[in-house]
């Protein structure tokens, strides 16, 4: 025992911090996917929804289902069905609140779900590994876990992309990716095609424009004129869905 | 302790090494079915997807969750028992740190398999290497376990090296020839020379300095999985510290209940004797105790506020459909326990296995409510109660099983306790004779167990120091480097109070021209124009004025213009900008603001007369001052982005003291000159 060992358990340390030093000054990038290549035109899109005109139908879940090949009770616009404080019932509709700080997008293990250049929230169901944080991450309840293999599709050799997640891959969790497939061919998402009550708008925050397929709007005077308000926004996640509600609905938790 | 006793002992280590009866072979073949069952229900998962589970949209994770946390939870009693009671010199730990770091292996790499059970693509892991992001906790997770994990297989091998030295057996002949050469190659020529106890006392130090903060550390990372999500119920702060003391609770208990069984099946009774559990089921009171205390302070915070929906997740676990299950916990697996082990009398070692057991089933009901209660409880969308499957009961009984069955194994390979740890804590035999009166390795029942330090070697303290210097300064260090990094970025800037809608008229090409769009009306009975300027206050915009006049020229006032530009989103779209009643001259205007500089089309639209009429004109907006649309930054985003690197030097030094500590051990023991005799001939000198 003695100087040499004392000398070598210093030595030992001297280098363990050099070497943690060298470490921290090499910056660490992780990747997270490849976001597309950006569009021409590169919106910012929003979804507004005006609860004064929902009646409930369902109809924006069964287009979505059909367009995307989803089970029944994959809902990824799903109406709810809620009260309000004097108990008359009135419904919600939820599709994915593309959250600008999406909680789901950090706690991404492997980066699976991430942001393309107009703002939507995409998961890539190559690299998802199943693991469920994004839904428990998720304040909305927007994400939907595929535990079974998908019905038959029609297009058996389709691949699923992040822009056009059909058919779902087992194992794997999709959502609402506000029909990128379509607004990239320039045409309305399914569920605003619809909707026979125009009560959802698609919006562009670049260029402050919605539009529900019959009426377009100023989209900033429209969300001020009928005090719109995002769903949880205290929790600052920033959704990019815009209620408007009128009649005294409370969305609660 | 005198020559027989230590024959005793070291006959009762090695027992069971290498020698499987019939008995063995029956218990074994029980759980390894129990095992295949489980595989089994796993691949049915593996071939139907989850749906085969009781997990559903509002219930994501299940049992699969619960038994992770609680799996790794348990492993933590070899940490808690074998590195605290090593660093604080307690004697009475000799005979049972062998099974509590075995328990600790094995429980440990059961959780890890738990969590493999979950995900819904396993074959996809690498990526969890391939595509690592650093803000994500399940990152944060496996790197924690797997560092934990190497930690524990260096902690339970270290010293086991000196016993692995002496061969299986006593008897040499007995021992199989396979077991004979792994025992030998394991040993890297351990003979006993104080070079070798020095790098080994040495390693053991730094081990059990850092598998302490490595468990704290890999339980609050668990409890960090949940407390991160904004779900109620998970978000809180007192969520890690409370995993931390679960475990502890439940690793303790895991303890007692393994050493009562394994004092029957291995025939320890004469050295794990009862002031053991005595000892530990002091831990086990303290550790209850602040348990209760722990939920007490959280539960009292939350239910008095009751935000929502706080106040009816709580709801429903004390008078709701949760009750049973939270009232069983509480009464049986806190309370009960409590009782057991603290009220005086007889049968301690039958209390306290009784009451481990019941606080390990406990915690495992507690893990099962935190993982499943928050899912249940969305108001939005009422779903059924959870209801694990005959798969997922299944999967948790085979991993349930395959605890006994490892240890069973694991103790067929290596001795149950440690040998050379008992020469250890006996005061360095090799160096002076002890004197009878001032070794008493194995208290008697009633005895109390002293709990004072023997005088330790002075190699451990100094390398201990060294050790916790060397910790205490790469945190620094790695607090300073952060500083240095970012402290010029760290600016705690107020979200900005620009509405999210400001659009962003650079950022975007012009609007294409419209396409087809209908064709003016002409009204038979009024004309209109409509023409554009702008606004003479700066950055208003520009003002646009539509006039409408009857046939003879004279002006139409009271009719309603609506104003549309023609924009592109998806096609050619009117957007309307407004609307404004003519005056007397038939004049309507109002001011608009294009979002976007480059052409616009403005359409004036009235009806007027019993007839609609429109007029339109093209202009060209130039903004001046255009705002961006900016995406909303989190307050702390810049600071956050600097995190990874100090976690990333911190797990660097750790993983660097591992190889510091394992090749450090393995090489002064290898190296060692075979100045002193075998020990057989030490023996015979002594």
């Amino acid at each position: 025992m003695g100087s040499v060992s004392r000398r070598k358990v210093l030595g030992s340390s001297v280098a363990g911090i050099g070497a943690v030093a060298a470490a921290s000054l090499v910056p660490i990038r992780f990747e997270a996917a490849a976001a597309p290549a950006p569009a021409k035109k590169v919106r910012q899109w929003v979804m507004v929804i005006d609860l004064r005109r929902c009646d409930g139908c369902k109809k924006c879940t069964e287009a979505c289902q059909k367009v995307h090949h989803l089970p029944k009770d994959t809902e990824w616009i799903k109406v709810q069905e809620l009260k309000n404080k004097r108990g008359q019932p009135f419904f919600m509709p939820r599709p994915c609140m593309q959250c600008e700080n999406a909680p789901c997008v950090r706690v991404c293990p492997v980066g699976a779900s991430f942001h393309d250049a107009e703002g939507l929230v995409l998961v890539d169901q190559d690299r998802c590994i199943g693991c469920r944080m994004c839904m428990a991450a998720c304040p909305f309840g927007a994400r939907y876990f595929v535990d079974e293999d998908p019905p038959a599709h029609v297009d058996p050799f389709s691949h699923p992309t992040p822009q056009y997640p059909v058919p779902q891959q087992k194992g794997t969790v999709g959502k609402c990716m506000l029909c990128v497939h379509y607004t990239a061919e320039g045409k309305l998402p399914a569920c605003i095609e619809e909707c026979g009550m125009y009560a959802l708008y698609l919006g562009d925050l670049v260029s402050d424009v919605a539009t529900n397929g019959k009426e377009t709007v100023r989209l900033s005077k429209f969300l001020d004129e009928n005090d719109a308000f995002r769903w949880k926004e205290e929790l600052s996640t920033g959704p990019r869905v815009y209620y408007i509600a009128g009649h005294g609905q409370d969305l609660g938790w | 302790m005198d020559g027989p006793t230590r024959q005793r002992y070291e006959a009762a280590a090695t027992r069971s090494v290498g020698r499987c009866g019939p008995t063995w072979w029956l218990i074994a073949a029980g759980l390894a079915a129990l095992v295949a069952f489980g595989l089994y229900a796993y691949a049915v998962q593996v071939r139907e997807g989850h749906s085969v589970t009781g997990v559903s949209h509002s219930v994501f994770w299940g049992v699969y969750i619960a038994n992770f946390v609680f799996f790794i939870g348990i492993s933590y009693g070899g940490a808690i028992v074998s590195a605290i009671l090593r660093l604080t010199h307690a004697r009475w730990r000799a005979p049972i740190a062998r099974l509590a770091e075995g328990t600790a292996l094995v429980t440990l790499g059961v959780g890890a398999a738990s969590v493999l059970v979950d995900v819904g693509r396993p074959d996809r892991m690498l990526n969890l290497f391939l595509y690592a992001q650093p803000g994500s906790p399940i990152t944060w997770d496996w790197i924690a376990i797997n560092t934990y994990l190497v930690g524990t297989v260096i902690f339970f091998f270290l010293p086991l090296i000196p016993d692995l030295a002496r061969g299986p057996k006593a008897d040499a002949d007995a021992s199989p020839t396979l077991l004979r050469r792994l025992y030998r190659a394991l040993s890297f020529g351990w003979h006993g020379a104080p070079q070798q106890e020095r790098s080994l006392l040495r390693a053991m130090t730094i081990m059990s300095i850092l598998i302490i903060p490595l468990a704290v550390t890999v339980h609050s990372v668990l409890a960090w999985l949940f407390a991160v999500t904004v779900q109620s119920g998970w978000h809180s702060t007192i969520f890690a510290p409370l995993f931390v003391l679960g475990a502890m609770l439940s690793g303790v208990a895991m303890v007692i209940l393994v050493l009562a069984v394994a004092r029957r099946a291995y025939g320890l009774g004469e050295f794990v004797t009862p002031s053991h559990f005595r000892n530990l089921s002091y831990l086990l009171i303290a550790l209850d105790a602040a348990y209760i205390y722990f939920m007490i302070s959280e539960y009292l915070t939350e239910g008095y506020v009751q935000e929502e929906p706080l106040g009816l997740m709580l709801r429903a676990l004390i008078v709701g459909p949760y009750a049973t299950w939270f009232w069983t916990f509480v009464v049986g697996g806190l309370l009960l326990p409590l009782a057991l082990v603290a009220l005086p009398g007889r049968w301690l070692i039958g209390r306290a296995a009784l009451a481990s057991t019941l606080v390990v089933g406990g915690m495992w009901l507690k893990r099962f409510l935190i993982v499943i209660l928050p899912g249940v409880l969305q108001p939005v969308a009422p779903a059924d109660l959870y209801k694990p499957t005959w798969v997922e009961i299944g999967i948790t009984v085979g991993s349930i099983a395959a605890i006994p069955l490892g240890l069973m194994v694991l103790f067929a390979i290596f001795p149950v306790m440690s040998v050379h740890e008992m020469e250890e804590v006996e005061g360095q035999p090799r160096r002076a004779v002890p004197s009878p009166a001032a070794t008493r390795p194995f208290p008697s029942a009633r005895d109390r167990v002293p709990l004072e330090a023997p005088a330790p070697a002075r190699a451990p303290r100094r390398v201990g120091g060294l050790v916790a210097a060397l910790a205490a300064t790469v945190v620094l260090v790695g607090a300073g480097l952060w500083q240095g990094l970012i402290s010029p970025q760290v600016s705690l800037q107020l979200p900005s109070g620009a509405l999210p809608h400001q659009a962003a008229p650079n950022a975007v090409a012009p609007a294409s021209e419209p396409a087809a769009l209908p064709a003016p009306v002409t009204p038979t009975t009024t004309t209109a124009s409509v023409r554009v300027e702008p606004s003479k206050k700066a950055g208003a915009g520009y003002v646009v004025e539509a006039q409408v006049l009857g046939k003879d020229g004279s002006a139409v006032n009271e009719v309603v213009v609506r104003f549309y530009d023609v924009v592109d989103l998806l096609g050619a779209r009117e957007m309307l900008i407004g609307s404004e009643p003519t005056d007397g001259q038939g004049r309507a205007s109002l001011t608009y603001l294009p979002a976007e500089t480059g052409s616009h089309t403005v359409i004036a639209r009235y009806v007027a007369r019993s007839a609609p009429g429109e007029a339109r004109t093209s202009f060209r907006a130039d903004l001046s001052a255009p705002s961006t649309y900016e995406r909303e930054q989190l307050p702390l985003a810049d600071v956050s982005e600097s995190l990874p690197q100090v976690a990333a030097a911190v797990l660097l030094a750790v993983w660097a003291l591992f190889a510091f500590a394992l090749v450090g051990a393995v090489r002064g023991i290898a190296t060692a000159p075979r100045l002193i005799a075998t020990r057989k001939h030490r023996e015979e000198q002594v």
